[in-house]
């Protein structure tokens, strides 16, 4: 073997690590027993193979490592984790923004509104609309509260109900009346959430059930 | 660990007897039979015997009237001569006549029990730890892998790697350890040959 051929197929370590035939071994053996260069270059690896022997065999040989994948304890605060938190942020921004863009001044302007003075739409019932006798015309504009005025003909000292009914007999809601309420031109403020429709109310004397009617009023009520 | 080319006037030297030349030959050639033949798993005796009968013979051609003329054939000779007796001791267990000839053993310079140790410093040692410092890991547990002893296809597949790359790590790890060494011994060896220099000069 020459020394070219040592170092293109990298002799040294072949030798030191044995990799080497029987053969290959005599061959080399021959050229780094008359070759400095070669000859140096095994020695310095034995004898850094022989003192890294006794270094590692000082240092306990690290076991290999294996990282758990760390199963994250479900703490209280792990809704602030991102994957949650941001779109819960994202929607609870949007609340706010509706609300105080949208919601907010619309109530504020109802508020406003409730709190001003004004004219309301206003239909006396107490002439005709009694006992069926016609359907009364109320106009009010839509989402407005408008009144109507009735009279109780009852000279009892009872308290009464008014009930209102939808045009096909459904009772949508009542209202207590006082005993002390004024019988004649009693004011009520109808709710401005009411559909236009035809309706009917009816006043009973209260806790004598649905037999004891007083009076009936049908109007119809037209929202522009 | 010295290094130092072979010329016509070290074989002089050794003919006549030149004990730093004896000493520099049997710590040179000891070094390397001691790696030959632990590469063949011989024991620390074998290796001690073979090394001082080698030896022996060598000093006994290398002094004789037709001796060894041609220095670069030193080495060769060297080594064709420790297998010749290498085989001899296989063969016909020589342990009892030739390698008990004690005038024989005598006239060979001593290298001491283990030539290869004794070659390396405790300064080397620590560079040795240096460079095993500086690997990584992985690297280092392959070396410990293959240090160990064990099979090395299984250090391979264990750690993910082939021969080749045992191969490479051995070689840049060997030269990380003599570009140190080599770095310590010439820093040494500097101030020493300055001052040889200046004393040639003021003699001037």
């Amino acid at each position: 073997m020459d020394h070219k051929t040592a170092e293109e197929s990298m002799a040294v370590e072949r030798y030191l690590l044995d990799e080497f035939s029987p053969e290959e071994k005599d061959a080399f053996e021959d050229h780094f027993f008359a070759c400095d260069e070669c000859a140096r270059e095994i020695k310095l690896g034995a004898a850094f193979m022989t003192h890294a022997k006794e270094s590692l065999k000082k240092v306990p040989a690290a076991a290999p490592v294996v990282i758990p994948v760390k199963q994250a304890k479900k703490q209280w605060w792990s809704w602030l984790s991102p994957a949650f938190a941001v779109p819960a942020m994202a929607l609870l921004l949007g609340v706010v923004v509706f609300q105080n863009l949208i919601q907010l001044p619309a109530m504020h302007q109802e508020l406003v509104a409730m709190n001003a003075p004004a004219v309301l739409p206003s239909k006396d019932l107490k002439s005709g609309g009694s006992r069926g006798e016609g359907e009364e015309v109320v106009a009010a504009k839509s989402g407005e509260v408008f009144q109507l005025t009735i009279d109780i003909p009852d000279t009892s000292n009872s308290a009464h109900i008014a009930e209102l009914q939808s045009a096909a007999g459904q009772k949508l809601w009542t209202l207590p009346i006082a005993a002390e309420a004024p019988k004649d031109a009693l004011a009520l403020k109808m709710p401005g959430d009411l559909p236009a429709g035809s309706y009917v109310l009816v006043v009973r004397q209260a806790g004598a059930g649905e037999t004891n009617e007083v009076s009936r009023y049908a109007f119809e009520l037209r929202r522009s | 660990m010295e290094f130092c080319a072979f010329d016509s006037a070290y074989l002089e030297r050794l003919r006549a007897g030149d004990f730093r030349t004896e000493q520099h030959f049997a710590s040179y050639f000891g070094a390397l039979i001691q790696i030959k033949l632990q590469s063949r798993g011989r024991s620390p005796e074998d290796i001690e015997d073979i090394r001082q009968e080698t030896f022996s013979r060598v000093f006994k051609v290398l002094r004789s009237p037709n001796g060894i003329r041609e220095p670069e054939k030193l080495g060769a000779f060297v080594n064709s001569t420790c297998n010749y007796v290498r085989n001899e001791l296989y063969r016909t267990n020589l342990r009892t006549s030739t390698l008990d000839d004690e005038n024989a053993a005598a006239e060979a310079p001593d290298p001491g029990p283990d030539a290869l140790n004794q070659a390396m410093s405790s300064e080397s040692r620590g560079l040795v730890e240096m460079v095993l410092e500086e690997l990584p890991e992985r690297d280092r547990r392959i070396l410990r892998g293959v240090l160990e002893e064990r099979d090395k296809d299984e250090v391979c597949e264990e750690l993910g790697v082939d021969r080749a790359y045992l191969r490479v790590l051995q070689h840049r790890a060997t030269n990380s350890f003599k570009k140190l060494y080599l770095e310590r011994t010439s820093e040494r060896s500097q101030p020493a040959r300055m001052t040889r220099v200046d004393r040639g000069l003021s003699k001037a």
